[in-house]
């Protein structure tokens, strides 16, 4: 049984400005759940209906796959003191294609 | 070095089990046991942040053939947000204060137990995301508001 979630409402991106002149996603914006009915793409709900006939054992086969992440995977231990750190070590240090880097939209 | 399969998701619950170790699947890894279809490429736990449970987990890591030295050790025990494993049988991101989640024992009152699995419940796991704000995040949100919603249909039967 799944626990009920706070008062059945669906989270939405919500922009805050940022101090760089820019909109982060940064929290959720709630909108009651009448809304919700048939809000799920056809293609999805058969993906999500298709996957819970499978086996968690096969879904696992099929989910998880293993590339070489350039620099991501050329150190064997890497640690950080704030969640922060790591994702700004990312920003810095990780190639953009790899999609480690934060959203940032233009103002306006 | 081989994807990230059933097997060793049972080494990690079995081991982290015998270790007394407090942990929960999170992020897309998380998503994937609770029945989201999609990819990822590693496994992220969000582990209970205490000195404690640090030597459990250290205790267990080893035990499923994680190659960690004292120093090592003495990171993951001594409070790091962030620890990166690709020193063992596959890799391992250990996530001890995701963005968009106070505590842990929030998540842990909402978690849902898959095949003895511990799950991160799938508000807290678009909530990190959402937080995390990458593009990889991004693009994998839309998706996983929709799941969210067929599994409160489900949930209502």
């Amino acid at each position: 049984m799944w626990p009920r979630c706070r008062a059945n409402v669906i989270p939405l991106l919500h922009l805050l400005h940022s101090s760089h002149g820019g909109h982060i996603l940064t929290s959720v914006r709630q909108i009651p759940e009448a809304a919700e009915s048939n809000a799920i793409p056809a293609d999805l709900l058969a993906d999500f209906e298709a996957a819970a006939r499978r086996p968690l054992r096969q879904r696992m086969r099929y989910a998880f796959i293993h590339t070489h992440k350039p620099v991501l995977d050329d150190a064997p231990f890497r640690a950080f003191d704030t969640t922060a750190d790591y994702r700004r070590w990312c920003e810095q240090n990780l190639p953009d294609w790899l999609g480690y880097g934060r959203v940032r939209l233009s103002a306006g | 070095m081989a994807a990230f399969d059933y097997r060793q998701a049972e080494e990690i619950r079995d081991a982290f089990a015998r270790h007394d170790c407090r942990y929960l699947f999170i992020g897309k890894s998380g998503a994937i046991l609770l029945g989201f279809p999609d990819t990822t490429q590693d496994a992220d736990l969000f582990v209970d942040k205490s000195e404690r449970n640090g030597e459990s987990l250290v205790a267990a890591l080893r035990e499923i053939g994680f190659t960690i030295n004292d120093e090592q050790a003495l990171q993951i025990r001594s409070g790091k947000d962030f620890v990166q494993l690709k020193n063992g049988p596959f890799d391992l991101d250990l996530v001890f204060a995701p963005d968009g989640i106070e505590r842990f024992e929030e998540a842990w009152r909402r978690r849902v137990v898959v095949e003895g699995f511990p799950v991160c419940h799938i508000d807290d796991i678009i909530a990190s995301k959402i937080a995390a704000n990458r593009q990889k995040d991004r693009e994998s949100l839309p998706r996983l508001e929709s799941f969210r919603l067929y599994l409160r249909r489900q949930e209502r039967g």
